[in-house]
């Protein structure tokens, strides 16, 4: 246990006692349902049936369901796949980055965030494979022995490099989320009062004793893991950026993409996450688990990712003006003032402008401000690929090309749906699996326990001062 | 783990003999080297007159000053930065080593004004943009391009800049040192607080400032050519050089009996972040190099051209060795981020590859000699090859490292070894890396 300065937030508060976080976080998922998570559950299934209904009118019909055109072949389902994997940058961030980091106050919000994650990546994943058209053949990206003598992939093409980043990224976040789950999942075996409970929970908490081996074992293989995610959530983004960079589309074609893409997709992430905690916290009474001080960092990762965000749009608009170049030129241009200005505007003012807001520590522990600025940077978010996307497309190198692009109903029921998959599954999650990480958070909560932890120390009595006096003057 | 007994003491650094010796030492026998450098330089090329051969040394004399100038400021800056990040990130293990990084940024005191002289002479020398004339419709070396950017890139704006960014930084540098001394005096959060806010705004300034810092320092260079990550990519490798720098004080410090609370746990923290930062600096790297030469367009990839597939080839790939190869596979391990001999060898092996880094930006397009535009030289250049690392480079090197290890070593002694009334200095005192 190593010591920390008394000047410190609490991570847990309310005097809870291991006993206490135990109840509060198995209460869910040994109790039925509550109202809202069945007003919830409902809404989100109703909603993944209209993208059930939605995709396979796509399939049955084709690509011809979509607004698409001759000069904007990408367009919904590419900004809805960037922004779902996006999203997904926040559960990796907080679990493996910030663990390297050893900041705890990941410890209570790991758990959902890394969840996220997966569903999130499981929505990108629907856009793939919708948009392929023919999803029958969807295996064909990967690099098989096939029936087709020597065809193989195109390994040059950075779509290619997409599929292996995001099925290594799924996996790995998968593993990582699930080896965190086992010793919570053991507790809810240890706690089951009927037999298929025990059976159940006991099957996947695959034998877990607690012995001071098993902890060993789990903490080392969580650092491996966050070795092995930290250059992941790097990567998976900066392969994303590269489907667009590698082009020559001017307004695709730039260096600072593939950490712009990163920067964009931790913040957006962290948009969905304060999205789904701030609710969290108040409809499952989590409110000393997830903390203020929890909101106040979260709400400082936004605003930091979101200023990166802006200064990577500032610098693409002026390295355009610097370059020289008029067709870079005319894509900004064209983007900030062409007959897609409104999209680039709500970009701007969501991303750049609107989480200045986090300067006020008030507005940065207000859960209503929370709420709905992640509300404004999941629309900003979304609004950026739109703009990337499609204004660089709509207008390309013949001008007799040029065309606009609306999405059909089709499209934006799919993108309403997904929301429905996400949601759906993020129920699920809530109802049979502990939400908060209990073993974790044991480990931070200030209890009398700890003090006698402490005493095994040679600095005891000293650390076990009470909080609000400087220790080393 | 067994802590040992903790004390706080009030440690004050004295400049040794030997320190004298290394620091003047350094700065001596590298104005020495510099000279019989720039005296012995008679560049035979085909093709070129007399008066261009004669230019090119003064070209390479000038740009050997921008290389360190640049060099040494933009680390010394970045310790500054280390500071406020750290510092608004709310970090308590840094605190036993805080005072090498603030020795390190006062060095901006005097490199920010050495730097200012050096693009004063550097920039009718080395950057093709200020050259007379060159953005005037109708003279002979007119260049459309040139001067389609002369609303961002001309003398005054370019010297207003320079003048604001650094004297802003300077003195955000300096108000972080004297908060921070001020705390030995009186203790309490005041000092503490007036740091977090002023690191707060001197990160955002510093990010968006930094950016147009190095395009008007390096990127303008090659005054044709454009990367939008060009100036992120010049953050970390100055946030890596420094990063090494403080690593290699603490490990000097401690071998001398200094900073009693500093312990291997530092140091292997530090060195995880040189690890860590020496991949960003990959990533940045592989990101401006990757997407310029898949796509292949002839007014971005001529920047390789010369570097990675012409005469600076052998030195491209040295650097990708000494900054991602070294770091990655030496400092995988624990034991070497720990051991004083292995990270003095890795650490020297770094801060080469990046000062190789800042030389490779500067030379290729600091050495093209300019011509009036013609079908046989369209962009209005000569290009020369790469003239290698002589005396003149190793000369000034040693110099500016000699001045640098100075300014440090002197501020040192300003204040106590660590600062002892900062809140956090207890969790740092008992860092612990963990498993």
């Amino acid at each position: 246990m190593s010591y920390e300065s008394p000047i410190r937030d609490q991570l847990v508060t309310g005097g809870k006692t291991y006993s206490d976080v135990t109840r509060d976080i198995t209460r869910p998922l040994e109790n039925s349902p509550s109202k809202g998570w069945w007003i919830g559950f409902s809404l989100s299934t109703v909603t993944l049936a209209l993208w059930i209904g939605a995709t396979t009118y796509t399939v049955l019909v084709g690509l011809g369901a979509w607004g698409l055109n001759k000069t904007v072949g990408w367009a919904f389902d590419i900004t809805n796949f960037v922004f779902w994997v996006g999203i997904g940058h926040a559960g990796t961030l907080i679990s493996a980055v910030l663990l390297l980091f050893r900041q705890k106050w990941r410890m209570s919000i790991n758990r959902s965030a890394e969840a996220m994650t997966i569903f999130a990546v499981i929505c990108a994943a629907s856009f793939i494979l919708s948009h392929m058209g023919r999803p029958w053949v969807a295996y064909w990206p990967i690099p098989l022995p096939n029936a087709f003598g020597t065809l193989w992939v195109n390994f040059n093409s950075p779509l290619v490099w997409d599929v292996f980043a995001i099925s290594t990224y799924f996996s790995v976040s998968l593993v990582f989320w699930y080896v965190g789950l086992i010793p919570d999942i053991a507790t809810v075996r240890d706690r089951a009062t009927t037999k298929a409970r025990k059976f159940w929970y006991g099957f996947f908490a695959m034998g877990w004793t607690g012995s001071t081996r098993t902890w060993h074992r789990y903490e080392v293989i969580s650092l491996i893991l966050a070795g092995i995610s930290t250059p992941l959530v790097l990567s998976v983004h900066s392969i994303v950026s590269m489907d667009f960079a590698t082009s020559l589309v001017p307004g695709w074609h730039t260096t600072i993409f593939p950490p712009y893409f990163v920067a964009g997709a931790i913040f957006s992430g962290f948009g969905m996450v304060l999205t789904l905690l701030v609710i969290a916290r108040e409809v499952m009474n989590y409110k000393d688990y997830i903390t203020e001080a929890h909101l106040d960092a979260m709400a400082k990762v936004v605003m930091v990712t979101g200023t990166m965000v802006g200064m990577a749009y500032i610098t693409e608009f002026f390295v355009a003006a610097y370059s020289g170049v008029e067709y870079e030129q005319y894509a900004f241009l064209n983007r900030a003032f062409g007959p897609y200005w409104w999209a680039y505007w709500t970009m701007m003012s969501c991303n750049l402008i609107a989480p200045q807001v986090f300067w006020s520590s008030k507005a940065r522990t207000n859960p209503t401000v929370l709420f709905i600025m992640s509300i404004i940077v999941n629309i900003g978010m979304w609004f950026e690929r739109f703009v990337i996307i499609v204004t660089s497309l709509h207008r390309d190198f013949i001008p007799a090309n040029w065309a606009m692009y609306t999405p059909t109903i089709t499209e934006v029921t799919i993108l309403i749906g997904s929301f429905g998959l996400f949601f759906f599954l993020f129920f699920l999650f809530i109802k049979f699996l502990p939400s908060i990480n209990m073993a974790e958070v044991k480990s931070i909560i200030p209890t009398h326990a700890h003090e006698d932890e402490h005493q095994h120390h040679g600095h005891s009595h000293e650390l076990a001062t009470e909080k609000g006096v400087l220790h080393g003057n | 783990m067994e802590h040992a007994e903790v004390h706080i003491r009030e440690e004050k650094y004295t400049i040794t003999s030997g320190n004298k010796k290394w620091a003047f030492g350094l700065m001596i026998v590298g104005l020495i080297l510099a000279a019989i450098g720039y005296f012995t330089y008679h560049p035979h090329i085909e093709g070129l007159s007399e008066h261009d051969l004669h230019h090119l040394i003064q070209k390479r004399f000038w740009a050997n000053l921008l290389v360190n100038g640049y060099f040494f400021f933009i680390i010394s800056i970045c310790a500054a930065a280390f500071i406020s990040i750290s510092q608004i990130a709310n970090a308590g293990w840094y605190i036993a080593i805080r005072r090498i990084p603030e020795a390190m940024s006062e060095y901006t005191l005097i490199g920010g004004p050495i730097l200012l002289i050096i693009s004063f002479f550097a920039l009718p020398t080395l950057y093709h943009w200020a050259h007379d004339g060159i953005m005037t419709e109708g003279t002979s070396n007119y260049d459309a391009l040139l001067a389609s950017k002369s609303w961002y890139l001309n003398k005054p704006f370019f010297y207003i800049r320079m003048v604001v960014f650094m004297g802003f930084w300077i003195w955000c540098a300096h108000m972080f040192r004297k908060y921070s001394r001020n705390e030995d005096e009186i203790g309490g959060l005041v000092n503490y607080k007036k740091t977090y806010a002023l690191s707060a705004a001197f990160t955002v300034i510093f990010g968006f400032t930094f950016s147009m810092f190095s395009w008007d320092q390096i990127m303008s260079i090659d005054a044709h050519w454009y990367s939008t990550i060009f100036s992120i990519y010049n953050f970390a490798t100055g946030w890596v050089s420094a990063l090494t720098i403080i690593y290699l004080f603490t490990h000097y410090l401690r071998s001398r009996g200094y900073l009693n609370i500093a312990s291997d746990e530092h140091q292997h923290d530090l060195g995880k972040f040189m690890f860590a930062f020496s991949v960003f600096w990959t990533y940045m790297w592989v990101s401006q190099f990757l997407l310029i030469w898949y796509a292949n367009i002839p007014e971005e990839v001529v920047y390789y051209k010369d570097r990675i597939f012409g005469s600076y080839k052998g030195w491209i790939f040295l650097i990708l060795f000494l900054n991602f190869i070294t770091p990655f596979f030496f400092f995988m391990m624990r034991d070497w981020k720990r051991n004083k001999i292995s990270g003095y060898i890795v650490g020297s092996m770094i801060l080469i590859g990046h000062w190789l880094d800042v030389w490779a930006m500067v030379m290729p397009g600091a050495m093209n000699l300019a011509t009036d535009p013609s079908d046989t030289h369209p962009a209005g250049i000569i290009k020369v090859a790469s003239q290698g690392i002589g005396l003149m480079e190793i000369g000034f090197l040693c110099l500016f490292a000699g001045l640098f290890l100075l300014m440090t070593l002197r501020a040192l002694t300003k204040a106590n070894l660590y600062p002892t009334k900062h809140p956090y200095v207890m969790e740092s005192a008992l860092h612990d890396v963990g498993i």
